[in-house]
């Protein structure tokens, strides 16, 4: 009997295996990836090099990857010049790296210059997000001029875009486009669709907005009272967005996530002690809670200093 | 082959801390080639003890200026549970002929370059210009949680599994947000967003050095 299940369960795994194989069969052809991508170097003004290499990639079945890596990609590959990822399912470029840019601006130690202006970032951005197909519907974009490098570069000195992704002017919570440019030359060093959550499965928002903002924190601060989390502290944030469910409030672990359609939900995140915060999630249209995070400092109340000067310190 | 990762979590914090610790292990371990030593056990003066042996450093504990806890230090603890950079910098100069310098260090950690103060980079032998070697920590407060232990994961996997640069490996995890109340690029605190910052080589990374697997070495 036993070894009945295990053969079942042999044959159930071959069997899966090759539906999954069947699953993998590509949509779009190898040339067809390769001019996507060659079009969209061209169009973001970024030169490649012959010789590409192209593979179709089946989803890696990893976590901590977007969206638009768990699905079937062709990454096609520019000997030392650059890398772009195609989703094989829609065509969208959903991944760029300009390796060649990377390489450059990390031997660049000369002192941060000037950026180019903000307006002019944000416009090279839409101009990259125009040209790899993508549909989604998108909020403004969040632009941050910085510098990694301690001391500051001129390497290290970038511009940093992102747009939120939207369904029926309602954000995402954890979606977004994000795009890195060298700040100085205005170049795309990075952009990358990262996609992590399905669309809900509604037709219309509207009709699934029930509970109002001031009962979803009355909700969510008995929530809090009924773990015995302080709940009397400030509203830091709060607003709706499309969430997937986690198992947070059961398990403590907030990357569990429940899989299927997001939800709207009221996202409020409150400040429930000296050094700690947590996000409580509303169902906005049943007023269950549906997931969270705890959020804490990582600083030291009363520092004890240092004996060593800096060499840089101002 | 002389890869050693030495990989430590303050358990005051919350298990999240353990689970972070435990990935960047997995990384440096299966996927870096590294011989790690993962603990959550290590009071000052053992991991004082330990740094001469290893080339790549992780924490995730309380700091501050120039300084950083150890597995047990509260917010409230003295300096008997936190290391300066005068500290550091006494047990890693402790290293023999046959120890390679760090490779890379990774402070999860408030503030530890407060003030533009790199001190403690400096303290395990990481300045500005070195090649192939960086101090990856912060200016300024920093929290934890879902986002920035998620940003700090994608870091690790892109440095170890993907074989990128620091430099890279950053600006992924930067560009994949996961949300700071929705619209998030960097690792933030409560109320605002905080850069972190990167003392050395930008193009540092894990692969390939002092002797490690060479042809691991993303493409």
């Amino acid at each position: 009997m036993v070894y009945k299940s295990i053969r079942l369960f042999l044959y159930a795994g071959l069997l899966s295996c090759c539906v999954f194989a069947r699953a993998q069969k590509p949509r779009m052809t190898k040339d067809q990836a390769l001019q996507r991508a060659m079009d969209f170097c061209k169009a973001i003004g970024e030169p490649m090099t012959p010789s590409p290499e192209i593979e179709f990639s089946p989803p890696p079945n990893r976590r901590l990857l977007p969206e638009c890596a768990l699905q079937p990609v062709w990454r096609i590959f520019f000997p030392a010049r650059a890398e772009v990822e195609i989703s094989d399912r829609s065509g969208v470029v959903c991944a760029y790296r300009n390796l060649a840019l990377f390489d450059e601006i990390s031997k660049d130690n000369r002192p941060a210059g000037q950026a180019i202006p903000q307006a002019d970032a944000i416009k090279i951005v839409l101009t990259a997000l125009d040209a790899t197909g993508q549909t989604d519907e998108l909020g403004e974009p969040e632009a941050h001029e910085g510098n990694i490098a301690l001391p500051p570069t001129a390497g290290a000195h970038s511009w940093t875009i992102s747009c939120r992704r939207k369904f029926q002017g309602v954000p995402y919570h954890r979606d977004q486009i994000g795009v890195e440019l060298h700040a100085e030359s205005g170049r795309i060093k990075l952009l990358l669709l990262a996609y992590m959550q399905q669309a809900p499965n509604i037709v219309s928002l509207r009709t699934s907005l029930v509970v109002t903002k001031e009962q979803a924190i009355t909700a969510a601060r008995a929530h809090l009272s009924g773990r015995g989390i302080p709940a009397t502290g400030e509203l830091l944030r709060s607003g709706l967005a499309l969430v997937q469910p986690n198992t947070f409030w059961t398990d403590g672990r907030a990357g569990n996530f429940v899989l299927g359609p997001s939800i709207p939900a009221w996202t409020l995140f409150l400040k429930t002690g000296e050094n700690s915060a947590h996000y409580v999630w509303v169902d906005a249209k049943t007023g269950l809670i549906i997931g969270g995070e705890r959020w804490g400092a990582l600083l030291s109340a009363a520092p004890p200093k240092s004996k060593t000067p800096s060499k840089l310190r101002k | 082959m002389y890869n050693k990762g030495y990989d430590l979590a303050n358990l005051t914090l919350g298990q999240e801390a353990g689970d972070v610790a435990t990935t960047v292990g997995l990384e440096l371990s299966t996927q870096a080639k590294h011989t790690v030593l993962p603990t959550t056990q290590h009071d000052k003066s053992t991991i004082l003890t330990n740094l001469p042996i290893y080339t790549a450093f992780f924490i995730f504990t309380h700091g501050s200026q120039a300084t950083f806890g150890d597995c047990f230090a509260t917010p409230a603890s003295g300096a008997e549970h936190y290391l300066s950079a005068n500290d550091v910098g006494g047990a890693v100069g402790q290293k023999s002929a046959n120890q390679p310098p760090y490779n890379f260090v990774y402070l999860y950690a408030c503030a530890v370059f407060a003030n533009n103060d790199i001190s403690m980079a400096s303290s395990f032998g990481i300045n500005p210009g070195v090649v192939d070697r960086a101090c990856l920590g912060w200016p300024e407060p920093m929290a934890y949680g879902f986002v920035n232990n998620t940003w700090c994961e994608n870091v690790w996997t892109r440095l170890c599994t993907n074989g990128d640069t620091l430099d890279q490996a950053r600006a992924f995890a930067n560009a994949m947000g996961q949300s700071f109340g929705g619209a998030g690029c960097w690792v933030a605190y409560f109320d605002h967003k905080v850069q972190p910052v990167i003392v050395g080589d930008l193009a540092m990374k894990v692969h390939g050095v002092y002797g490690g697997i060479g042809t691991q070495w993303y493409k």
